[in-house]
């Protein structure tokens, strides 16, 4: 039972993580009617920007600078690229952000190398004891932190003006912009939105390997069958969907760890989105539109 | 009611386009050197057969061509005489104009509070002025009232028709597109609809209605224009378009019978 409870706790952990980078996919999927493979390297570049100014300056800060240049390069990508194909079929979108995902991964290759880093946690390797069941420290911080970003986020969708000129925006831009919404700028900010929460499980997610490598890009794709399972189309979903994925990779990982070499808990995640693609195609929580003529 | 044709005497017209012209790219043009006039406190109908340029007009004016990947290819638009031929549709917004979209195009999964908040989004109401707003718009339109927390994809069409001029109303503006706004309701809400029109250019907004109901809109308009294949083929007086015979029996429905008396059910 112990053993369930700590692993089950940092598969809630890790499946926070993955909310969060989920999240960032709905919320420019929703916002920009783009489907944006590159999100994962925002993930990636969100974690060296730490790691190469965690040497110089304050946690907090560093973090802070990894968000204003992660956010920076989601909305140059979003300018240049993304808008410019308004109107244009969803595949030519979906191509072109592939095309960004490559090179920012060979950027990163090119300018850290293929080696790994220590993590850039914003706490260490210690644990804490909670009655019997020893959980650590970066899984207690990853869970706090998430849970009070994901509340501030539904707060700013739910409570402010931009959340609400985001919603219709994603609702039908056409009668977003005929309220007077700037839809450029709700595209933007839906970017700027994801990046933020892409550097935010960067820094955890580098904390689960404990490391921080180029394969960081690839790792966060796993946030797609997490969408696919949640519902493309919802952001709750998107977090459930993320602890559906999480709490499978760890349960899995470790009771399942004499079947296929180990290894099986990598597939299941694609397995359950599988499923649920053919059971429930817009996945758990997405809508099949309740729009009526 | 205004149904005076004469130019109104104070100030610019709410709307004026001098020599329109308007395409969609490959598809050609849609609209010729199109001039038209709103002056402010009038009711002016657009009217004329399917395709005839009505929506596109409307693009024009409030800045919705780009959306549609399409293109003005000459001539002005001017708001309360301020020129805003390039401008954004959200500046459009801020000099006063607001629209209700042809096929009503609420937001569904938001409720109805949320797409009257939307609404009001260039005023940026606080707290009490939003609830203000929305109490003032609600009194032409108080069915609202009762379904506020109600999802708008879940309302009726005649309730949908309803919340999208609601939503129109929240900036409070000074001059009101409206496409098609009896398009697809049952008469007796077709009625209520008029209604509506006539309180909110009674309260002093200027109107710009497109209907294929000509004979509603006439009934309420002061002036209108006749389009036909992206030109201006008539405009004048609804009782000088009424009048002419060719126009009548061609635009307005064989024969002239008289306009349904308000508050009819019919």
């Amino acid at each position: 039972m112990t053993l369930f409870l700590q692993l089950g706790f940092q598969g809630i952990a890790l499946g926070l993580v993955y909310g969060l980078i989920a999240l960032g996919f709905v919320i420019m999927f929703k916002g920009s009617h783009t489907f944006n493979f590159a999100h994962g390297q925002f993930v990636a570049i969100g974690a060296y920007v730490v790691l190469v100014l965690l040497p110089r300056m304050p946690y907090v800060l560093a973090f802070i600078g990894a968000v204003a240049i992660t956010v920076g390069l989601a909305l140059v990508v979003e300018r240049l690229l993304i808008r410019g194909l308004i109107g244009r079929s969803v595949t030519v979108v979906v191509l072109a952000t592939l095309g960004i995902s490559t090179m920012l991964h060979n950027a990163v290759l090119m300018v850290w190398g293929v080696g790994s880093h220590d993590s850039v946690g914003p706490v260490g390797a210690g644990t804490t004891k909670v009655g019997s069941v020893v959980l650590p420290n970066s899984a207690l911080a990853t869970v706090a932190v998430s849970v009070v970003v994901l509340a501030a986020v539904a707060w700013f969708f739910q409570r402010t003006r931009h959340g609400l000129a985001l919603r219709a925006t994603a609702s039908s831009q056409e009668a977003a912009l005929a309220q007077g919404i700037d839809v450029g700028r709700m595209f933007a900010l839906s970017w700027a939105l994801a990046a933020f929460l892409a550097v935010t499980a960067s820094i955890f997610l580098a904390s689960f390997p404990r490391v921080v490598s180029p394969s960081i890009g690839d790792l966060a794709l796993i946030a797609i069958p997490a969408i696919v399972i949640g519902g493309m189309d919802s952001l709750m979903g998107a977090v459930v969907g993320g602890l559906v994925v999480g709490l499978t990779q760890v349960l899995g990982s470790n009771y399942l760890s004499d079947i296929g070499g180990g290894r099986l808990h990598e597939v299941l995640p694609y397995v359950l989105m599988l499923l649920v693609l053919l059971v429930r195609p817009y996945g758990l929580f997405g809508s099949r539109s309740i729009e009526r003529v | 009611m205004s149904r005076d044709a004469s130019p109104a005497s104070d100030g610019p017209p709410a709307l004026r386009t001098t020599g329109v012209s308007a395409g969609y790219g490959a598809a050609g043009t849609a609209v010729t050197d199109l001039s038209l006039r709103v002056p402010q406190g009038q009711v002016v109908s657009l009217l004329g057969p399917n395709g005839a340029g009505k929506t596109t007009v409307m693009r024009a004016v409030s800045g919705l061509l780009g959306l549609h990947r399409g293109r003005l290819t000459g001539g002005r638009v001017e708001l309360f005489g301020k020129d805003v031929t390039g401008a954004r549709a959200s500046q459009r917004v801020r000099a006063g104009l607001a629209q209700c979209l042809e096929g009503r195009m609420v937001f569904p999964g938001l409720s109805v509070a949320e797409n009257l908040a939307s609404g009001g989004h260039v005023r940026r109401y606080r707290g009490g002025a939003l609830t203000e707003a929305r109490d003032e718009v609600l009194t032409l339109l108080p069915r609202l009232g009762d379904l506020l927390d109600r999802k708008a994809g879940y309302l009726s069409g005649g309730e949908q028709q309803m919340l999208a001029i609601a939503r129109a109303l929240m900036s409070r503006p000074k001059l009101l597109l409206m496409d098609e706004p009896s398009l697809g309701l049952a008469p007796r809400i077709v009625e209520q609809v008029r209604d509506i029109i006539v309180s909110i250019n009674e309260a002093g907004t200027s109107i710009l209605l497109v209907e294929q109901n000509a004979r509603m809109a006439l009934s309420i308009s002061g002036y209108a224009y006749l389009l036909e294949g992206g030109r201006v083929y008539a405009e004048g007086t609804p009782e000088a378009l009424e009048q002419d015979n060719d126009i009548a029996a061609a635009y307005l429905g064989a024969g002239t019978a008289p306009v349904t008396p308000r508050g009819a059910d019919s």
